[in-house]
């Protein structure tokens, strides 16, 4: 196994909270260890895990972008469009939107990178003209009328496997190769650790985030695929406040929003416990109030007991250092 | 420094893109009134809707209707408005995000000689109100869910229901209640087992899925709105439930794709009208403009009610969204 993907000493802390959570739940909830739970839970994540793929790539590289969301929005309005209105068949509406996921996170790339400008900036104002164009499509009312054939993508199953599971891992496979086996997800960390020595010792940087920002595009893509399937219905809204649940899991995953920091495995994690909040806290009937309270509770723990373990090796010196002086003031003064 | 100018640059002109995609031109001529209208949230499909309906059918009656989206921020829909009275414009139609934030900006238009027309939240101030009686919208729903249990599970000792609510949205707290006093009313024996937040179709389907994981013998959902409804609907399928007949679910708002859904003999039995956004948008531009005409309107008027099932879903169809 790779090094990337194996559990580190630093994914311990989130792979205990996820274990207390599912321990947790399943004790307070006899349907929550159950097959067809899990089965449920990997479809509700599923978007956000594919989703999370690219924006791992994209964090890791030192950028970000905001207009993931809207892009879902654009996505699924032209998905469902050229399905529910212009009678195209569904394996040809997805192709375009794939086209159209890749074309949208190129211009992204290609803008940060010519003009030099914050990603945060540029893909903030791309989200606004996302936001724009999906309702001009619309006219902010809901598309449907899919073909039957096109559910089963979100809704169906193979030997009992949702589709939609099915889907997620193969594009993790892709994402762990890319980042692991190839050149390019070298490129990534180096240049999320320093641009510009990635840049001297060789590497075409613009290229490299133009490329990025398509795969992030086009994972996206496929995620709003599933997703549409999922709902069999398009709206403008849909897709709306996803960065800030992408930038959530990908953030409590330990991937660093500096950039050269980073593991799918960790963003799986941050992507899991996510999942598993959200379904437990529901199968428990718990109120809504209560719900927000728990979740954002235990996203903090999450965040700062990864983060202390990962410092905990340069502040058990520290304390060490302290105690050590301590000791030794306390012996002079006894001299 | 220059990074940052370019950065604003391109800020300004996606927002001067957007207001323009925003806006409207108005087609009622030199000689009309002009209205102003604001919406709490345009992702709204009925309110959508509604206002592409206000603005054609505005231009029929001599309106320029010129609408804004205030992205569910009570601080921009203020600015609208001030914008609007800054304008000149003859009337105002407003869908508060929060009436209390426009208390005072409505008073400035009125006293500026503006109309004040509000819809669904109640106004401080204002000339005509077009209003949804929340309780008794939930209640609608939660009676009709009702009648559907005493007719397929009657006999049986307990029936298990679960509710899409939405309890940060003060305005819908009230439709929740509704539902649930009307299933406890007519339905004593069944019983609510699962509870969550449904604002989207996709908040919709996982609620769904989870309701029926954690309660296999559940029997019925209700929720507040269309967004669960129609997710809700996949939801159930999703889950499981391949008798389309032994599952109900019961929605709020009568949107088109819930229609089609009842019409096709899915989970979902019911769904709430309160009129529809064409006839709400019409129902707007006939009052305000009568407000504008000098003609007496009533101050304080309800949309109507009305359940939407198998048996009258096509009918409703034809006449809502037939073209």
């Amino acid at each position: 196994m790779n090094a990337k993907f194996t559990p580190k000493v630093k994914d311990i802390g989130l792979i205990v909270v996820l274990a207390g959570l599912v321990i947790t739940f399943s004790v307070l909830s006899p349907n929550f260890l159950d097959v067809n739970n899990i089965y449920n839970i990997t479809r509700q994540v599923a978007t956000l895990g594919i989703c999370a793929v690219g924006f791992t790539f994209i964090l890791i590289t030192g950028g970000i972008d905001l207009s993931i969301g809207y892009q879902i929005s654009v996505n699924v309005v032209v998905c469902g469009m050229l399905m529910a209105n212009y009678d195209l068949p569904w394996y040809l509406a997805v192709l375009a939107v794939l086209a159209l996921g890749t074309l949208m996170g190129m211009i992204n790339g290609i803008i940060i990178t010519v003009t030099g400008v914050s990603p945060l900036i540029i893909t903030l104002a791309m989200m606004t003209v996302l936001n724009g164009v999906s309702y001009l499509l619309s006219r902010g009312l809901p598309i449907f009328g899919f073909p039957s054939e096109f559910s089963f993508i979100g809704q169906g199953t193979v030997a009992g496997i949702p589709v939609a599971l099915i889907i997620l891992l193969l594009v993790c496979a892709i994402g762990l190769f890319i980042l692991n086996k190839t050149y390019l997800g070298k490129y990534f960390y180096a240049i999320g650790n320093n641009r510009e020595a990635a840049r001297l010792s060789g590497i075409n940087t613009p290229r490299v985030l133009i490329l990025v920002y398509a795969l992030s595009g086009f994972f996206t893509a496929i995620g709003s695929v599933v997703l549409l399937s999922r709902l069999s219905s398009a709206q403008s809204a849909t897709g709306s406040g996803f960065e800030f649940m992408v930038i959530t899991a990908c953030v409590l995953g330990g991937v660093s929003v500096m950039g050269g920091r980073g593991t799918l495995f960790g963003a799986f994690l941050g992507v899991a416990i996510i999942g598993v909040l959200n379904n437990g806290l529901v199968l428990l009937n718990v109120n809504e109030y209560v719900q927000l309270v728990i979740t954002g509770a235990i996203l903090l723990i999450a965040v700062s007991y990864d983060a202390l373990s990962k410092s905990s090796k340069g502040r058990i010196t520290q304390i060490s250092a302290m105690v050590l002086s301590g000791s030794k003031k306390s012996s002079a003064k006894a001299v | 420094m220059e990074k940052v100018i370019r950065s604003v640059g391109i800020l300004g002109v996606s927002a001067l893109a957007l207001t323009a995609c925003s806006n409207s031109a108005g087609e009622g001529g030199e000689d009309a009134f002009t209205v102003g209208v604001t919406f709490a949230d345009l992702s709204n499909p009925v309110w959508a809707e509604l206002v592409q309906e206000a603005e054609s059918y505005g231009a029929e009656q001599g309106l320029n209707i010129n609408y804004v989206d205030a992205g569910d921020d009570s601080s921009q829909q203020v600015t609208q408005i001030e914008n609007f009275i800054q304008q000149g414009v003859d009337a105002i139609i407003i869908c508060a995000v929060e009436s209390n934030a426009v208390a005072g900006v409505t008073q400035t238009a009125q006293e500026a000689g503006i109309k004040v027309v509000g819809y669904t939240q109640v106004l401080e101030h204002y000339d005509a109100q077009y209003l949804v009686d929340a309780y008794e919208t939930g209640y609608a729903n939660g009676e009709a869910a009702a009648a559907w249990i005493n007719e397929n599970y009657g006999d049986e000792d307990v029936v298990e229901w679960g509710l899409m609510d939405l309890p940060t949205f003060p305005e819908i707290i009230e439709r929740a209640q509704g539902i649930k006093d009307a299933v406890e009313e007519h339905a004593p024996h069944a019983e609510l087992v699962a509870t969550a937040p449904a604002l989207t179709a996709e908040d919709g389907v996982a609620n769904a899925e989870n309701f029926l994981q954690a309660n296999p013998e559940m029997k019925m959902i209700a929720t507040i709105g269309g967004g669960g409804a129609v997710g809700g609907n996949e939801g159930v399928k999703s889950a499981g439930v391949t008798d389309y007949d032994s599952f109900g679910l019961f929605g709020i708002d009568a949107t088109e794709n819930e229609i089609q859904n009842i019409i096709n003999g899915d989970p979902q039995k019911a769904s709430i009208s309160l009129g529809g956004g064409r006839q709400h948008g019409r129902t707007l531009v006939d009052i305000t403009a009568d407000l504008l005409n000098g003609e007496d309107v009533e101050p304080d008027q309800y949309m109507p009610i009305e359940v939407i099932d198998a048996s009258n879903a096509e009918e409703y169809y034809e006449e809502i969204f037939g073209d």
